[in-house]
């Protein structure tokens, strides 16, 4: 049926199979299980360190190249790859989780900083504010495909969960860009405000350095999009099957973003402006609770029915007590300068970068309890764990 | 009776009308395709041209034919118990022999995967030809769904392997299309009749090969004979050098076909 031939030319892909797989699993895995680490993205000492969630040990780090700077970090769903956009580089870095090995370098826009996978894991979109860009990246080829301009300092990319969309926010812009992710481009411009008449009397403050939208948050359903604009103090809602903007809700001074908690009940913005949090019910889509919380707020955690949030320049943690709507409190986690963190996938550990002693902080939601975890890497800037629901950046 | 008589004959005629223009048509056919054999034998184009512009167009991706994990994520239905925290399928396809104890689990409601919760699956049961899957979820679920979508991430092995899509479907043949750069002076100089000036002088040529495929992973699939490692077949475009390649192929066809008459 077979020539002897084709036999044999079988056996050997065979042989070939089976000696390539035990020489890598023998030489070269670090990582069998992707979901076992904490991802930590070290901005001074230019590298990606992996620790183990149950030991806390560091297994391993990835140095990326002198002076590349990494701001963010995320892994691909399938756990195959870790990505992160060096900002200093103007470049894009894979890194290969199983063997812990920069696998390529990819040359991007100026200064990459936020960045998104699509559902599928296919595309790698790393935004590039300070070249008003986006790079799309195959992540099959790792390779840039497009180019997608016209944004004005793009920060966070949001996709909507059939992947068929990516939404961009523009910090330097008071609107959130629409791209195909089909084609790769951007269809429209939703404006989420105007910017006030006081505009034109006092143009420095809001033209001249614009606190526009930073992020674009989504409902667990898909179907409703939040994007807190810094100048305008407001939250607007988009729908995202018509992409129009269908409410905007007044919060504090120069909300940052809005976190959206694990139940899909509330969205929370940090309002650095006048140091306060506004919770927000979505299903009334009002402010049931304006609180006082502390300065320079660089993220919300959400974990064990708390929400806690990062006043970076203090050290605290501010807590907050999500079914009652109330102040629970502060940790204080040392004179140290925090930045942000990541919620395990139990909903029950909060993994914090603590950028000036270079460690991460694990706090244990339920308890409070805090462990240091140190020498994780020069200036820890960021934290991600596989599937977190609390994976962000500044 | 006669009118039926009539209609049986006309019906008869019909049927050897037809028999007769079928089988004029069949040789007409035998030709057409004898012509195009002959043609197709002299002058048929080997590989297709495409332009660093032209590439640009069609965001043409090649990829290095390489040693790849494959990853088949078996995906079913499943219901979740009231604690919101254990998820329970039963699978009675064959992917049933993938599933392993402490296999990893993604899991969402199938109206949204915006939220997406980790589990692993902490129990096996074989019931009949199937198999009840129950993996437990990292977290409590907070969607109120019935029903989650279950996807467990099975490892299937490292395999010499190519993106699944680089492989477009030709009827039971599956083709490639090859990267021939190496070839492109020797491949420009021989089509250069052929092609419009802006191809002639880029590299950037691509050939149609037959492969044989085996496993199908999730994002690749792995090649059992055509394909050398580090050879780079084209991935994203494929359809478009495809089109191109066949539409050339058959205007040269075409041509030749008029020059030999």
């Amino acid at each position: 049926m077979f020539s002897h031939k084709f036999i044999v030319r079988q056996l050997l892909a065979v042989c070939i199979g089976l000696l390539a797989t035990v020489g890598l699993s023998a030489q070269e895995i670090k990582i069998a299980d992707p979901a076992s680490v904490v991802v930590i993205v070290n901005r001074d000492s230019n590298d990606i360190s992996f620790m183990d969630i149950k030991s806390h040990k560091i297994i391993g780090s990835v140095f990326l190249g002198n002076n590349v700077n990494p701001h963010m970090a995320m892994m691909s769903s399938d756990g195959r790859w870790v990505v992160t956009g060096g900002t200093r580089a103007n470049k894009a870095y894979i890194i290969d989780v199983a063997t812990l090995t920069l696998k390529k370098e990819i040359a991007v826009g100026f200064a990459p900083e936020h960045l998104a996978f699509s559902p599928d894991g296919r595309y790698y979109y790393q935004g590039n504010p300070d070249d008003d860009s986006v790079s799309v990246i195959d992540m099959v080829s790792l390779t840039v495909i497009k180019t997608i301009r016209g944004f004005a300092e793009p920060l966070n990319i949001t996709f909507t969960p059939d992947g068929s969309k990516a939404y961009v926010a523009n910090y330097g812009s008071h609107w959130v860009g629409v791209v195909d992710v089909s084609r790769h481009e951007l269809l429209k411009k939703i404006h989420v405000g105007s910017a006030p008449a006081i505009a034109s009397i006092d143009p420095e403050r809001y033209l001249g350095g614009i606190k526009g939208v930073s992020n674009v948050s989504i409902s667990n359903d898909g179907r409703y999009l939040y994007a807190a604009d810094g100048d305008l103090g407001i939250v607007t809602v988009i729908d995202s099957r018509e992409d129009k903007v269908i409410k905007k809700i007044p919060v504090g001074a120069d909300p940052w973003r809005a976190f959206m908690s694990h139940d899909g009940r509330y969205a929370v913005t940090a309002n650095n402006g006048d140091e306060t949090i506004s919770i927000i019910d979505l299903q009334s889509a009002e402010v049931v609770a304006t609180l006082e919380s502390g300065p320079e707020m660089m993220g919300i955690n959400f974990a064990a029915d708390k929400a806690f949030v990062i006043s970076s320049t203090t050290g605290f943690l501010y807590v907050y007590d999500m079914k009652g709507l109330k102040s629970a409190g502060r940790i204080k986690i040392g004179e140290v300068q925090i930045e942000t963190s990541t919620t395990d996938t139990a909903d029950e550990k909060l993994y914090l970068a603590s950028s000036t002693d270079n460690s991460v902080y694990v706090i244990d939601a339920k308890t409070e309890k805090v462990e240091r975890v140190a020498n994780v890497g020069l200036y820890p800037w960021g934290t991600h764990i596989l599937d977190s629901k609390d994976n962000y950046c500044h | 009776m006669a009118f039926i008589d009539l209609s049986a004959m006309r019906s008869a005629t019909v049927l050897k009308l037809s028999l007769a223009l079928l089988l004029l048509l069949d040789m007409s056919l035998a030709q057409g395709h004898g012509v195009r054999d002959r043609t197709r034998a002299e002058g048929l184009k080997r590989d297709t041209a495409v332009s660093a512009s032209q590439a640009v167009e069609l965001t043409l991706t090649l990829v290095e034919v390489e040693q790849q994990v494959l990853q088949t994520w078996v995906r079913t239905a499943a219901t979740i118990d009231e604690a919101g925290r254990v998820l329970s399928a039963t699978l009675c396809s064959d992917e049933q022999e993938l599933l392993k104890l402490g296999q990893r689990v993604r899991a969402f409601p199938p109206d949204s995967k915006s939220s997406i919760y980790q589990a692993r699956i902490s129990a096996l049961h074989a019931e009949d030809d199937c198999l009840h899957v129950e993996a437990k979820l990292a977290g409590k679920a907070y969607e109120r769904s019935p029903l989650y979508v279950m996807e467990v991430i099975t490892q299937r092995g490292r395999f010499l392997a190519v993106p699944s899509e680089a492989i477009i479907e030709e009827g039971e043949r599956q083709i490639v299309y090859v990267d021939m750069s190496g070839e492109a002076d020797a491949a420009s100089a021989e089509s250069a009749d052929d092609v419009t000036d802006d191809t002639v002088d880029e590299k950037g040529h691509y050939r149609p090969r037959q492969i044989q495929r085996g496993l199908q992973g999730e994002l690749y699939t792995q090649i059992l004979q055509g394909l050398k490692p580090g050879e780079k077949v084209v991935t994203l475009g494929s359809f478009f050098i495809d089109a191109d390649y066949k539409l050339k192929s058959s205007e040269q066809a075409t041509s030749n076909a008029h020059h030999h008459h």
